[in-house]
């Protein structure tokens, strides 16, 4: 069974303390991170200043070409890209497939 | 995968394909990660170069939207099964260079997200080429989290061309290598900067000052220690042999 295997081999051992310090870190500041963010949302009074809106359209922006602002092309681009790279290889797994293997059930 | 394990499991046929399977689900897997990073690269162009008291590159910010448009292209999956059997080495190779091909936007992101801010600092004393960095507004725990983040994620971006590598790829396969790159691009560069993202966003929604700014801080530092302090040895540690751990 594949889960069995001795992945861990003994000099690997010593660096076992790391991943503990490493995850048991993380876990107390993603519990600092929630409430956190739950004291803002309940217990803080001050107000928070009013943010800027975005610019709808800069003057930059008009001045790049619409093919880079345009969405359609580039998912022409990837349709064709991705007609290259995957058509042939999965129309012969497809075509060629026997689906004759076993599987193994988990349940 | 449902189209292949739901009949199979109704009895409808004998059985399945291993190859096909893993196929279809590195098809679907390897983009599901860009879904992940793709906020991150829109906070990234937008919020952090505002927040940092600086304008977006103008013309690169548009390449870079039209690379976040077309980021579907990031299906180049079939670099997650150079060691199977039954795809032909000259599509392995194809999805090679694609695959390396994802990398210049990527440079593009990465001098925008650099440029931006580095542009805007020497009016406000930071001098030279790295002194305004120091001049960031680290005060902030939203940009800090994400700066960390861009740190972080340039590494992760570095070893995925030895993931896309034809031959490098076989050296790193089933190693602690691969744990390493995703902890440091999905795992902390685009946790970090989620969690920066909400430190602006919440505040924002609420109308109400953030609460205790040394536990952001925490959080901004913990993240740093688990990219810098551990996934980025894991990656060396799988030069020496390490295998992924169970």
């Amino acid at each position: 069974m594949i889960s069995a295997a001795p992945y861990i081999q003994p000099e690997w051992q010593a660096l076992r303390p790391l991943v503990g310090i490493g995850g048991s870190t993380l876990f107390v500041s993603a519990l600092l991170y929630f409430l956190n963010m739950l004291l803002t949302c309940v217990a803080s009074h001050a107000q928070h200043p009013r943010p800027q809106r975005l610019r709808k359209r800069s003057r930059a922006l008009r001045r790049v070409g619409p093919c880079l602002i345009a969405g359609r092309p580039w998912l022409i681009l990837t349709a064709v890209l991705l007609l290259l790279a995957y058509g042939h290889p999965l129309f012969h797994l497809v075509s060629n497939t026997p689906l004759n293997v076993a599987g193994m059930r988990v349940w | 995968m449902l189209l292949m394990l739901i009949p199979w499991s109704l009895g409808w046929q004998r059985g399945t394909d291993p190859l096909l399977a893993r196929t279809l689900f590195w098809f679907t897997g390897h983009p599901i990660v860009y879904f992940w990073l793709l906020p991150t690269y829109v906070s990234w162009y937008t919020l952090v170069p505002r927040q940092a008291g600086a304008n977006c590159l103008a013309t690169l910010w548009h390449v870079g939207r039209s690379f976040s448009s077309c980021s579907c292209l990031h299906r180049w999956g079939l670099h997650h099964q150079f060691t199977d059997p039954g795809i032909g080495q000259g599509w392995k190779l194809t999805h090679a260079f694609l695959t390396f091909a994802v990398f210049f936007p990527s440079l593009l992101t990465f001098f925008n997200v650099v440029a931006s801010p580095g542009k805007r600092r020497p009016a406000r004393g930071g001098r030279g080429l790295l002194a305004w960095f120091a001049k960031l507004p680290w005060s902030d725990p939203s940009v800090t989290a994400q700066v960390l983040a861009m740190l972080l994620f340039a590494f992760g971006g570095i070893g995925g061309l030895v993931n896309a590598s034809y031959s490098l790829n076989l050296v790193v396969h089933n190693t602690a290598y691969i744990v390493g790159h995703f902890h440091l691009t999905v795992g902390t560069a685009v946790t970090l900067s989620f969690m920066g993202i909400t430190y602006w966003f919440v505040p924002v929604l609420r109308g109400r000052v953030s609460g205790v700014r040394v536990w952001r801080w925490f959080r901004a530092g913990s993240g740093l220690w688990h990219g810098g302090c551990f996934r980025l040895p894991c990656m060396t540690w799988a030069s020496w042999g390490m295998p992924r751990a169970r």
